[in-house]
């Protein structure tokens, strides 16, 4: 009898504050923007996207500079107290928990930020349709970037070229080619947009992109990094398909920003800051003591090289035979503090891709021009003649080094070594190292995608 | 009984009831020579509300870049549907006091059920996310705690009271539908030292970590291989796998408490055992790195090799965890204490003042007796966490503690 009461009081009291608390519980979302929130005001939402993908982008990319400077023997990063940031890269990179397997996830983000940003472009009713043609132009040309640098860390594993509208929903991995066909194409129609983009773009750039700020002279960044996708290509192709490739490299090196005899820092950077909220150069020599320079850097330079300016004499770090140390005396100047800029892609790479296409195109001479140029400008050494490169090795042997020194924690030797099948010229440190081909598929990815039960989901080289 | 809406809920409508119930019965000299016996059920009922902005987030607002803040895709994906998580808890026991009080026992057997957890698995990467917040799976806590009180002597000037506690505890995942891969949660050091995983059908607290395996020519797993194989089976095949490596949770522990009294001297001590549950000595393997472990030039399985040499290499950048996970089993002298009344004659001018008076010695942490490399097994380097509690990173040492006090009564 006196459950049954108490039970009925219970309800009365239920009753009663439902009915006088019912709107307090509408709590809008006041932390994190909202959709209702981007589509009021899209034109400030679509800056506040811009800056989100560079952002992003910006994100991950000291690492990955790092990243490939380790795999790449030009850097590494010495961490007394985690030694992982060693062995991660040098001795166990086939490890999908390892450090090695990273430059993964942020990626994928930056390619949903995107996505997103398109469906903003697309709501935004206050805008032109030149105006959104301009906002696609940019988009698309950071969706080829972005998925240029994802195959060049996964390469022979290949991977998605899509973003699910679900997250639960999961894309199948696709071959090498294919993930370098989808990033060219997105570059391609970037273009396309740009062109019709008219003078402006309808949000603000940064200063890394002082010069490339409106759609016709971001549209010749888009062409920069579609002449480096291309050489890549050529670079990993045979026959009448490598020359293709590098002719239509030697196209979009023409609609590029290239200036042979020009400033060799003219390019697309990206900014750092120590300002509040601001994020700093993760690889700078003023507050990234650990981040050293591979001994081979200054032993392998020729006499006289001006580019050994990009690093310095240290005393010497990590006694030979204890730990992972690989023992070292070279020191970095290349990223002098916080806010020291790093290239995206700038004018040296450019006249030395050239230089590649045009060897690989059959013009010896102008390959020779352009080395030349970045040879005695850059490098301060004296010219080479016809007779230095008259045979493919040694012409690699030339264009390697000046890419080397002239590019040196850029991000680029161990992706060069690589394609032009130079692996093992990379010097191994003490007997536990080894050499990565690639950056395996994190382990939660592998995971995420065996859950689905789906054969076709799995991951390449996944365990 | 509860009823609770909340601005958090998917449906913000909606009334999460909670009831409690709770009954016992006492028998009254149900037999000669025990005093009572009671028997006790309870159930109860309990939520736990979803956090703000996990029923709508999906934007977020991201670094500054050149004084400007940036939009970016929220790496939580919010879920409209989100409810509360609910804990169902039932517990039966009894307590029994047998020969004038002079022997009590008490036993529980419980069963927590969390259903519904609030889980924010991970997705794969490539969907540009990093998690979901979702209602799933349920999460189950079984085990029993057992008690024996007794006063083995109780005489005019000398008196012994002892007890003695035992629990053990199994915690296990299941029904997370296929959305939700196995994932590890926050706060560990990943596969190289080892983590716990919230994964269907396994023990939230077994530790998964990096082993070599044997692979055939086709890279397919034959089978794991034993601790060192990295050294000591250089001829083989081999790969890395994220597999079960030990368990953090105890298989029993047991408490031994103490209180001896003669005339007006009483001395007391806590006596606590662990038996199992494993340790990763994070510890060790930087003190290994450095060639600086106190045991570094000890025998190991591998003639050319000193044993530190031999760990350090066979753990070979976290590609066998097992290397540096250690048995945390202990016994510990956690606390003893002496006291002395002074009798009222030594009051002095304080008599008549004073009621009674205490001197008191009280020592902590006095003694450990474990096989365990490191300081204290104990020491977990996220604090005092539900999951990923075994990790030794160089620790402070525990200090020894001593106290004098005076109790003075007025």
């Amino acid at each position: 009898m006196r459950t049954v009461q108490t039970l009925g009081i219970a309800a009365l009291a239920f009753g009663a504050l439902a009915g006088c608390n019912a709107d307090r519980l509408k709590v809008p979302e006041l932390n994190n923007p909202t959709p209702e929130g981007v589509a009021s005001d899209p034109v400030v939402a679509l800056n506040l996207a811009a800056g989100g993908i560079i952002n992003r982008d910006r994100a991950d990319f000291g690492g990955q500079i790092l990243t490939n400077g380790i795999f790449g023997r030009e850097a590494y990063n010495y961490t007394p107290t985690e030694s992982r940031n060693t062995t991660g890269y040098l001795v166990n990179p086939e490890d999908p928990t390892s450090f090695g397997s990273g430059n993964f996830a942020g990626r994928w983000q930056t390619l949903k930020n995107i996505q997103n940003f398109y469906t903003i472009v697309d709501a935004a009713t206050t805008l032109t349709a030149t105006q959104k043609q301009a906002a696609i132009g940019f988009a698309k040309t950071f969706e080829g970037l972005t998925f240029l640098y994802y195959i060049s860390s996964r390469h022979n594993l290949g991977g998605p070229v899509e973003i699910p509208e679900a997250p639960t929903d999961i894309k199948p991995f696709v071959t090498r080619d294919s993930v370098y066909s989808v990033a060219l194409t997105r570059l391609n129609e970037g273009v396309t947009a740009l062109q019709a983009g008219g003078t402006t773009f309808p949000f603000q750039l940064t200063a890394g992109f002082t010069g490339f700020n409106t759609p016709a002279t971001y549209a010749r960044f888009n062409r920069a990094i579609a002449a480096r996708l291309l050489a890549y290509r050529g670079s990993l192709s045979t026959g009448a398909t490598r020359t293709q490739f590098y002719q239509q490299a030697l196209t979009a090196l023409a609609a590029s920003f290239i200036a042979p005899g020009g400033t060799l820092t003219t390019g697309v950077f990206q900014v750092f800051s120590t300002a509040a909220g601001d994020v700093a150069n993760p690889i700078n020599t003023a507050t990234s003591v650990n981040v050293l320079g591979h001994p081979s850097t200054t032993v392998d330079a020729t006499a006289g090289d001006q580019r050994l300016s990009k690093v310095k004499t240290i005393a010497q770090r990590n006694a030979p035979g204890t730990g992972n140390g690989i023992p070292t005396t070279v020191g970095w100047n290349r990223y002098a503090d916080q806010a020291t800029p790093i290239p995206i892609i700038r004018n040296e790479e450019l006249i030395l891709l050239r230089a590649e296409a045009r060897y690989f195109t059959g013009d010896q001479a102008g390959a020779l021009t352009d080395l030349n140029d970045i040879r005695t400008r850059s490098g301060g050494l004296p010219a080479l003649s016809a007779g230095d490169i008259d045979t493919e090795t040694k012409f690699l042997d030339r264009l390697l080094y000046e890419r080397r020194y002239s590019l040196l924690l850029e991000g680029h030797r161990w992706i060069d070594v690589r394609r032009f099948g130079r692996l093992n010229t990379l010097p191994l440190d003490l007997t536990t190292h080894v050499r990565a081909l690639q950056q395996v598929v994190p382990l939660a990815e592998c995971q995420a995608r065996d859950r689905t039960g789906e054969p076709s989901l799995k991951g390449t080289g996944c365990p | 009984m509860r009823g609770d809406r909340s601005s958090a809920n998917g449906d913000r409508e909606k009334w999460f009831v909670y009831p409690r119930a709770s009954a016992s019965y006492l028998f009254d000299n149900p037999l000669p020579r025990i005093d009572n016996f009671k028997l006790r059920a309870a159930y109860g009922r309990t939520g736990n509300r979803p956090r703000y902005a996990d029923r709508d987030v999906t934007l977020a607002a991201s670094n500054n870049i050149e004084g400007r803040t940036t939009l970016v895709a929220a790496q939580v994906v919010g879920n409209p549907k989100i409810t509360p998580e609910t804990l169902n808890a039932t517990e039966f026991g009894f307590d029994a006091a047998l020969f004038r009080q002079r022997l009590t026992l008490e036993g529980t057997v419980y069963n927590r059920k969390i259903t519904d957890q609030l889980l924010q698995p991970v997705v794969a990467n490539t969907s540009g996310l990093s998690n979901l917040v979702v209602n799933a799976g349920e999460l189950s806590n079984k085990g029993y705690e057992a008690s024996i009180a007794a006063i083995p002597v109780q005489t005019g000037d000398f008196n012994w009271n002892t007890r003695v506690s035992y629990q053990s505890n199994k915690q296990e995942i299941k029904g997370l539908p296929t959305y939700v891969p196995p994932f590890a949660v926050g706060g560990s050091f990943g596969a190289s030292w080892g983590r716990n995983y919230i994964r269907a059908g396994s023990r939230t607290t077994a530790i998964w970590g990096n082993a070599p395996v044997e692979v055939d020519a086709s890279g397919k797993v034959v089978r794991i291989l034993p601790k060192g194989a990295w050294i000591t089976q250089p001829n083989v095949t081999k790969s890395v796998r994220d597999t079960i490596i030990g368990d953090a949770n105890p298989d029993y522990q047991m408490f031994f408490t103490n209180q001896l009294s003669y005339k007006r001297l009483g001395l007391s001590f806590l006596v606590d055992w662990r038996q199992g549950g494993d340790v990763a000595n994070m510890t060790h393997t930087l003190f290994d790195e450095g060639g600086q472990s106190r045991d570094y030039d000890a025998k190991s399985p591998v003639d050319s090799l000193s044993q530190g040499e031999y760990l350090y290499a066979a753990w070979r950048g976290g590609t066998d965890a097992r290397m540096y996970l250690e048995d945390g089993s202990f016994v510990k002298l956690r606390e003893v204490s002496l006291t002395l009344d002074i009798p009222a004659r030594y009051y002095g001018r304080l008599s008549g003042k004073v009621t009674n008076l205490r001197l008191q010695l009280l020592a902590r942490n006095l003694a450990t007796w474990t096989n365990y490399w490191g300081l204290d097994p104990e020491f977990n380097n996220f604090g005092n966490t539900n999951l990923n509690r075994f990790i030794d990173l160089a620790p402070y040492p525990p200090a020894k503690q001593f106290y004098f006090g005076f109790d003075v009564g007025f």
